[in-house]
């Protein structure tokens, strides 16, 4: 059994922890709001069992309805030493502040909203069987986020060690794509535009991201993170270069540069690789010196016209949330079909539009070079088409009971 | 004089019978209820004034002791440490105070506005509370001076705190003008209330940090630097912040560190600052007595862990002797000695040395707890032990 010691239940609602959520997690779960719920001796036996687990908000019992006689610091080191006595027995302990994941056998510390981030990994792990406080401190791939979480953090650590923020030329505009984590790149290019938040991963984020921060200012050079969102080791970020030149915008050609705190060859295996194979999108140092010689390099915006062949690089698979081929094919067709009508295909019934947030869509539709507009030549030819054709004629029903098998 | 001085000092008078002294406990007991305190905190209160009385009672004692401190150059009054920690986990709870070093999620957000009667978050009105009841605080405890300035700096300015020199702090201008861009935010908020409102906080020019070898460049890392400082933990391990100290004073390649027993969960609130001072001037003090005396390379073994319910730090310089007798040792500490005890380790922790005095003498002299200073005589040890002891 898991007890889930939290004073606060708008802390785990924020976290999307809803009464609903933890109601599925019933038979596993116990939450502990208030003291009051554990003093007799039956409940605090069950509680300390072995196999169990307590996920223990270090400020328990510092609420005003939970006071103790003994000090919150003092219940904390009791619980650990019971842990310590008891293998079989684990204790999580969590809280604000806190800002890293520690975890010594049965023993873990992690900050609040990783706990919860990673609650229902765990949760879903350990109901199949798999045990593990990996799962609670890392998600679903506990050992290479481990090492990325770790790489992440000495990065940041000597950022300054040798070189220290910078100015950026006057007439030079960058924009710093950041994560919206608290160990998101700190701002070590001074006069750059530092936006975007990153932390959504679905592809509608992604685009919505765009949509309102590359379309007002035009920048020169355009730097984002390889890493954001649940998990370090899905190397969003590039997956939001290949967004940015799949999504019409006045930045949609500008150099980009994405920081990366691993090396290449480790992300050679990844579904989106090859938008690092297309003109100006190049992989960076995490590292001052890297934007320092980023930012003085010379570079261009990649030219449009080629933007349909760099695009080809990219061999993207058909998303799983698509049923098939043939349903993509369909999509498709009916998009190309409106496209060369002429026809807005928000006016077409029962097309999903959110389709037209998807990489895999957007991908398609600049490949084939549907993002322009049909040439003139067209317009007429299905003007004149338009005028020789009568449009359809309904002659009347086919009554299908008329029929035997 | 605040309530709790004026009640210790009435029960400290001599004069009161006992069936005055019970009014008098009633009468407190009545105050504290007016308060609206549970019984829990009406206890801890009163354990609060118990402590204020045997504080002043050390301090009288330590002025009868003054044959032996009179022969020194001017040793402060005997501060308990056990103020400090008190202090410290007082302020790290209050519902308030607390989100001067957690960062602040959504439902911390809410207690905020509901506390600070606030519509919706404003920083001048949540730093004139923060002020007003860390004033209140400190009145109600006796602490350190440097623990003192370091949180007052911290929330309101005037000065560099901490010995990484940080002049931001919550009234800093950055952070004001920060704040009128982005009303309704708070300047330090978790990942959660991050995605909620997108927005991240207050972000500043980055700066390193000597203490933990970290870069801060953002608010909610700030508060988060700002809680290592007096908050030692699994997270915040002291042995990390020793390695660090060691490789960046090059004392890793003079002396030999090994380390035994030093467990990383110890926890404990104390000024690390203070205490990272300590230490460096223990670790000078073995240098210095290996030059002097031309011994060899130290050994010196570090180690950390609880004994009854109280956190012991020790720094064992293993190859070597007290180069002084247990009588003199008793009659003077000698000047780097006392200058360690008046500017660090007074009110932060108490002081024992146990050591090999030569001629088969070993002894655990008690330089600085409050108490009348005594060698009690011990089995044999090997070399110099200095054991620090924080509450």
């Amino acid at each position: 059994m898991i007890y889930i010691f939290d004073d606060k239940k708008n802390r785990q609602v924020s976290y999307g922890w809803t009464a609903e959520k933890f109601g599925t997690y019933n038979d596993f779960v116990t939450i502990i709001y208030k003291y009051d719920e554990i003093r007799d001796d039956v409940s605090r036996k069950k509680i300390f069992s072995s196999e169990n687990l307590i996920l223990f908000h270090e400020s328990f019992f510092d609420a005003d309805f939970n006071q103790h006689f003994k000090e919150t610091i003092d219940i904390r080191r009791e619980l650990y030493e019971f842990a310590q006595d008891n293998p079989t027995f684990s204790i999580v302990f969590f809280s604000g502040s806190k800002s890293s994941r520690m975890l010594k056998k049965n023993i873990a510390y992690l900050p609040v909203s990783i706990l919860y981030q990673n609650l229902e990994i765990f949760l879903d792990n350990s109901i199949n069987g798999v045990f593990d406080l990996k799962h609670l401190l890392y998600g679903n791939s506990p050992n290479i986020e481990k090492i990325l979480v770790e790489k992440l953090l000495y990065s940041n650590s000597s950022l300054l060690n040798s070189h220290s923020p910078f100015s950026l030329n006057d007439n030079l505009k960058v924009l710093i794509a950041t994560t919206a984590s608290s160990d998101r790149l700190p701002r070590i290019v001074i006069g750059a535009d530092y936006k975007m938040n990153l932390s959504g991963e679905r592809d509608l984020d992604i685009h919505n991201l765009i949509m309102s921060n590359l379309n007002d200012q035009e920048y020169d050079k355009i730097f984002i993170p390889l890493c954001f969102g649940y998990s370090l080791s899905d190397f969003n970020g590039l997956r939001l270069a290949a967004h940015i030149r799949c999504t019409s915008s006045i930045n949609q050609c500008k150099p980009i540069y994405i920081y990366s705190f691993i090396k290449l060859e480790e992300i050679i295996n990844h579904d989106y690789f090859n938008v690092l194979k297309t003109e100006n999108v190049k992989l960076i140092d995490y590292s001052i010196e890297a934007f320092n010689e980023a930012i003085i390099s010379k570079s261009t915006s990649l030219n449009f016209n080629k933007l349909s062949f760099e695009m080809s690089k990219l061999d993207l698979q058909v998303p799983k949330d698509y049923e098939d081929n043939h349903s993509v094919a369909n999509e498709w067709g009916v998009y190309q079909m409106a496209r060369n009508a002429n026809i807005d295909i928000s006016e077409v019934t029962g097309f999903d539009r959110d389709k037209l947030t998807s990489l895999y869509f957007k991908w398609l539709i600049t490949k084939n070079r549907l993002d322009l507009p049909i040439s003139s030549d067209q317009k007429k030819a299905q003007k004149s088409y338009a005028e020789l054709l009568p449009g359809i004629k309904v002659l009347g029903k086919i009554d299908l009971s008329k029929f035997t098998k | 004089m605040n309530k709790y001085e004026f009640i210790a000092d009435l029960l400290e008078n001599n004069k009161l019978d006992t069936s005055q002294r019970e009014k008098v406990f009633k009468l407190i007991a009545n105050e504290l209820k007016i308060e609206g305190n549970t019984q829990i905190q009406i206890e801890k209160r009163i354990k609060k004034i118990e402590d204020k009385i045997r504080d002043s009672q050390n301090l009288k004692q330590q002025k009868n002791l003054g044959v032996i401190e009179n022969r020194q150059v001017d040793m402060p009054g005997f501060i308990d440490p056990i103020h400090l920690s008190n202090f410290l986990i007082a302020y790290n709870k209050d519902p308030i105070l607390k989100y001067t070093c957690h960062e602040i999620d959504e439902d911390g957000l809410i207690s905020i506005m509901e506390l600070c009667e606030m519509e919706e978050f404003e920083l001048e009105k949540y730093h004139l509370k923060i002020a007003s009841l860390f004033k209140e605080l400190s009145n109600e405890h006796t602490i350190p001076k440097n623990i003192w300035t370091l949180i007052y700096s911290y929330l309101n300015g005037g000065k560099e705190w901490s010995s990484d020199k940080i002049k931001l702090n919550w009234q800093s201008h950055e952070l004001l003008e920060w704040s009128k861009r982005n009303k309704g935010f708070v300047p330090s908020p978790d990942n959660s209330l991050i995605s909620t409102t997108n927005n991240i906080g207050f972000d500043f020019l980055p700066f390193k940090s000597k203490v933990f070898d970290n870069t801060i460049g953002s608010f909610s890392s700030l508060v988060i630097h700002f809680k290592n400082l007096f908050h030692i933990r699994a997270d915040n391990s002291l042995k990390k912040m020793i390695e660090i100290v060691n490789v960046s004073n090059g004392w890793d390649s003079k002396i030999k560190f090994t380390v035994s027993m030093f467990r990383d969960n110890v926890e404990f609130f104390t000024d690390v600052d203070k205490l990272l001072q300590s230490y460096k001037k223990i670790i000078s003090i073995i240098i210095d007595v290996s030059d002097i005396h031309r011994l060899d390379r130290p050994i010196v073994e570090l180690s950390l862990n609880e004994v009854n319910n109280k956190v012991l730090f020790s720094i064992h310089h293993k190859n070597t002797i007290y180069k002084k007798t247990i009588k003199n040792t008793l009659e003077r500490i000698g000047q780097k000695h006392s200058e360690l005890i008046k500017n660090q380790i007074n009110g932060l922790c108490n002081l024992y040395i146990q050591a090999d005095f030569d001629n088969n003498e070993f002894a655990r002299i008690n330089l600085w707890d409050g108490k009348e200073r005594n060698a009690e005589i011990i089995d044999k040890v090997i070399g110099v032990n200095y054991q620090l002891i924080f509450n």
